[in-house]
């Protein structure tokens, strides 16, 4: 744990869940620490996306405690927490489609509406990061190519201003360059000390931005440990995982 | 608040009454058993209030008979349900009450044409409101024979139709404009109106047929008709349609100033209030054709209806009932003319030997070619007053 | 030809009022409510009551659109919510609203009985001239309204934060929630401005077609027509379908026979659902798409 680290932005224990009383996850216990980037690797399958979906209130069927920033949220619809909790960068992006770049931007911080002078600014914080959007303001944002359409997801995540953020599989279905481009931009947010839970299946960009690492294998955590403790060993034990 | 009997209530106590009561033994009910009545009427709808009237006047018929002593000494047993103005259901509910040991079916003023050809299928007598006679009792024609097993006292559209074509071939010299309701009822006033102007030598300047929303009661856009009739040249216009759209076509012609225009009704437009409610102060001068004996009601109709009022809560009665109440009583002598013989054939041969039957309509007479007892003979020509509140005689 | 114009237009209004409260609902919510010409019909018989109880008319039209509202978000926590909670991509709510719509016209049928009431005649007593056409003061109120609507409908989406969330949630629901969308509570607010504009559209048509418990059906089949018409993904293309259909209804009148308007409806509704099935308004897509075809066609054969 890091020292600066005085509070934990995510608790998760216990926590078991799924779909119409079929449960997908089992007994997961994990945490984020304040300005702590957490990465949740696993196979196909392994339950990733449901965590996260749990953490978020999408998923009905949940059990256990989850604690974001010290409200406990098991029970709480998205809408609640998404105000200032937790926000989220979708799989497959889910921009908000026939709207704007800087529509959905604007949207992802609807919950600071009233706060014009905060919302500017973390909109300049959004296109300072990535400049090539701000020239893309106007355009329908799903025209957009799909590095820059995660840029769009990652800012519309931004704008939330939230204390947890959640990104799942952010580098799918992206070019070699717009991978690049991504990992660089998701350091840069670890170096702003956000707190950030990373599911994602390239072992290589989680060890690059995340300080620990969280492993699933059939909806329950079967191994964890510090990123930068990863040898070549470590390694070869995730990949074994990831089959 | 008008008296609604829901079709589910009336169901459940029907079936309560098939529990409780004798069934019926399939065919003229058994000696000294119950006699077996069928109402089909449609009491819901947009227009169900008429079907109320003869469920409402058929009713107090067979009370007062049944607390007389009945038919002979046997008690009249009445079942009824609502057609909701739909054929299917209606043939449903008349094989169901002939199966009950129905002796005879009376209506339906919403389904006539099914109860009618029906009642030849399966010789069972059909009776009272008849949809509005006319082409529902003479399928063919005012000149052909009429339904051997349907008798109507029903108000009828031949009569209406040729009674006010008469007012209109003296009254409107600049010409005679129609529109019609495309079923049987206004198919039936299309042949009452061309019945007499083909006698008078005279035709239409315009007409035109017009679909109706009988089930919902909303009104048409008829616009484009009253232009199409001025254009005619026409002073007259017969508005043979359902209530509503006669109330929208006087308040139009209000609003467009076409004050001039006489309007012409039917025989639905004073059968109940809903023609005067809906069209106000613009429904003044309305001119349609009223039952002499509803224009001046004698001592035993006056009698009668203040009975109806204080029976059904207020109910202001109208021809449906009294033309209902007159029906259950002209079975009643037919069957006591018969040594109560109920069986299908007696009654047809008495009703078809009807004459001069003392009713609250009139004098009511069948022959073989003459099914229907209203006829143009017995009408007096009216016109709304909104002052006085009254359809006032004009001739 | 202007009258023809004119009162098609005005008729369309009142289908278009429906179309768009069916497409308000369906927007956010992806549910047809089928109550939705019900809702009309309680708006004209409230007024039509409370006025013969000796209510003033403005108090009776107040109420007539509170009881539309209220009714319509009623029917979602009755007859929607409770089956899709159930089960997301249920399609039981066909049955739940017409259910609905059923109570809703047998329960008004046992308290008005069956018979048209009258309905107080306001602004439709007054005639304006037009050159030749003639409209009333209440018709050209309804031009107005439907105006309004549109336009209205149209700012709020394009224009305010709040109808940019409610495109989002068109759209994406699960992921409009998660940037802070309370969806239920937009789903409360589509059946109430559904509700609101079929009651809307009860006021303005109750002058000339009456009160009467079975209206339902006829503005509800018409109001659905419309919406084909249109195109069910866009309220405001929905209230264009009314004026399509409205201003055909009544073209067919006047030049084909009084019997068209029977008919014709549908045969328009089967042409749009042909060429356009998205609706005349829906996007043009697939006109563009049935001309490229020919055109990449014709290409073909010159080469």
């Amino acid at each position: 744990m890091s020292a600066t680290t005085q509070t934990d932005a995510l608790v998760v224990e216990g926590l078991s869940g799924g779909y119409d009383r079929f449960d997908v996850v089992h007994d997961i216990a994990f945490r984020v620490g304040c300005g702590e980037a957490v990465a949740l690797l696993g196979p196909n399958g392994a339950g990733k996306t449901t965590v996260l979906r749990a953490i978020m209130g999408l998923l009905r069927h949940r059990r256990g405690r989850i604690e974001i920033d010290g409200t406990d949220v098991v029970a709480a619809p998205p809408h609640r927490i998404a105000r200032g909790l937790a926000a989220m960068v979708p799989e497959g992006r889910r921009l908000f489609v026939g709207q704007s770049v800087e529509d959905n931007l604007r949207l992802g911080g609807i919950r600071l509406r009233g706060d014009r002078a905060r919302t500017e600014e973390l909109l300049a914080g959004v296109f300072e990061l990535f400049p090539v959007i701000e020239r893309y303001r106007d355009r329908e944002a799903t025209a957009l190519s799909g590095g820059e359409q995660q840029m769009v997801a990652i800012g519309r995540m931004m704008m939330a201003d939230p204390a947890l953020m959640l990104l799942d599989e952010p580098s799918l279905g992206l070019a070699p360059l717009a991978i690049a481009d991504l990992s660089a931009a998701l350091r840069r947010l670890r170096e702003q000390d956000r707190s950030i839970l990373l599911v994602e299946q390239r072992v290589d960009i989680a060890l690059e931005v995340c300080d620990r690492i969280y492993v699933l294998s059939g909806g329950r955590i079967v191994d964890e440990g510090r990123a930068s403790d990863m040898g070549a060993e470590g390694r070869a034990l995730i990949d074994a995982y990831l089959g | 608040m008008k008296r609604i009997i829901p079709g589910a209530v009336a169901l459940a106590a029907a079936t309560a009454l098939a529990l409780t009561g004798c069934a019926g033994d399939g065919g003229g009910g058994g000696e000294g058993g119950e006699i077996v009545v069928g109402g089909i009427a449609g009491t819901t709808g947009a227009y169900g209030a008429v079907g109320v009237a003869v469920i409402n006047g058929t009713q107090m018929a067979v009370d007062e008979i049944n607390a007389a002593g009945g038919i002979d000494g046997r008690q009249i047993k009445f079942v009824w349900d609502d057609d909701a103005a739909d054929a299917t259901k209606s043939s449903q509910l008349f094989q169901q009450f002939v199966s009950e040991g129905a002796v005879a079916i009376l209506g339906s003023p919403d389904t006539g044409p099914t109860t009618a050809a029906l009642g030849d299928q399966m010789q069972i007598p059909v009776l009272g409101a008849v949809d509005d006679g006319g082409l529902t009792v003479y399928p063919n024609g005012p000149d052909e024979p009429p339904f051997a097993w349907t008798f109507s006292t029903s108000l009828n559209t031949f009569a209406w139709g040729a009674k006010i074509a008469d007012w209109a071939i003296a009254n409107c010299p600049g010409g005679l404009a129609m529109l019609h309701d495309p079923t049987t009822y206004g198919l039936g006033g299309l042949a009452g109106f061309q019945m007499s102007l083909d006698a008078a030598g005279k035709d239409f300047v315009y007409v035109e047929s017009i679909t109706e929303n009988w089930g919902s009661g909303a009104t048409v856009n008829l616009d484009a008709e009253i232009q199409k009739i001025v254009d005619s040249g026409a002073d007259c216009v017969e508005v043979w349609l359902t209530p509503g759209d006669e109330a929208a076509f006087m308040q139009e012609i209000a609003s467009l100033g076409l004050d001039d225009l006489v309007v012409l009704g039917n025989d639905v437009t004073n059968a109940d209030a809903t023609f005067v409610d809906l069209a106000g102060p613009e429904g003044d001068g309305m001119i349609s054709a009223l039952l002499t004996s509803d224009v001046y009601p004698n001592e035993r109709l006056q009698e009668w209806q203040q009975k109806y009022r204080d029976l059904f809560d207020g109910l202001e009665p109208g021809p449906f009932a009294e033309l209902s109440y007159d029906a259950v009583y002209i079975l009643k002598q037919v069957i006591e003319d018969a040594d109560g013989a109920t069986d299908p054939e007696s009654i047809r041969a008495g009703l078809n030997a009807l004459t001069d039957f003392d009713g609250l309509t009139g004098s009511l007479s069948f022959t073989e070619q003459i099914h229907t007892t209203i006829n143009k003979e017995q009408l007096t020509m009216v016109q709304w007053s909104f002052d006085s509140k009254k359809w006032e005689p004009i001739e | 030809m202007l009258q023809v114009l004119l009162s098609g237009l005005t008729v369309g209004t009142i289908y278009g009022l429906v179309a768009m409260a069916f497409a308000i609902v369906f927007y956010v919510t992806k549910v047809i409510n089928f109550a939705t010409g019900q809702l009309l019909m309680v708006s004209i018989l409230l007024v039509s009551g409370l006025v013969k109880l000796g209510l003033p008319d403005w108090l009776g039209i107040v109420t007539g659109l509170v009881a539309a509202t209220v009714l319509g978000v009623a029917t979602y926590f009755i007859a929607v919510r409770p089956v899709l909670r159930f089960d997301r991509f249920s399609f039981a709510w066909l049955v739940s609203t017409l259910g609905v719509a059923i109570v809703i016209q047998a329960t008004f049928a046992l308290i008005y009985g069956p018979a048209s009431q009258p309905f107080p005649r306001g602004l439709h007593a007054i005639p304006v001239r037009l050159g030749p056409a003639t409209l009333t003061v209440q018709e050209i109120v309804t031009l107005a309204v439907g105006l309004l609507a549109i336009v209205g409908w149209h700012l709020v989406r394009r224009y305010t934060l709040l109808g940019k969330l409610g495109k989002a949630i068109s759209t994406d629901p699960e992921i409009a929630s998660t940037v802070g969308a309370n969806v239920t509570a937009f789903a409360v607010g589509a059946f109430a401005i559904g509700g609101f504009l079929a009651g809307l559209a009860g006021i303005l048509v109750g002058p000339i077609t009456y009160g009467n418990p079975y209206l339902g059906d006829t503005y509800g089949i018409f109001g659905f027509i419309a919406l084909m018409i249109g195109g069910i993904q866009r309220p405001a293309a929905a209230m264009g379908g009314g004026l399509v259909l409205g201003v055909l209804s009544i073209a067919a009148n006047t030049y084909i026979g009084a019997q068209a308007s029977d008919w014709f409806p549908f045969v328009l509704v089967l042409l749009v659902l042909l060429l356009t099935p998205n609706g005349v308004f829906a996007s043009g897509d697939q006109l563009r798409r049935l001309f490229r075809t020919r055109r990449a066609y014709q290409q073909g054969v010159n080469a």
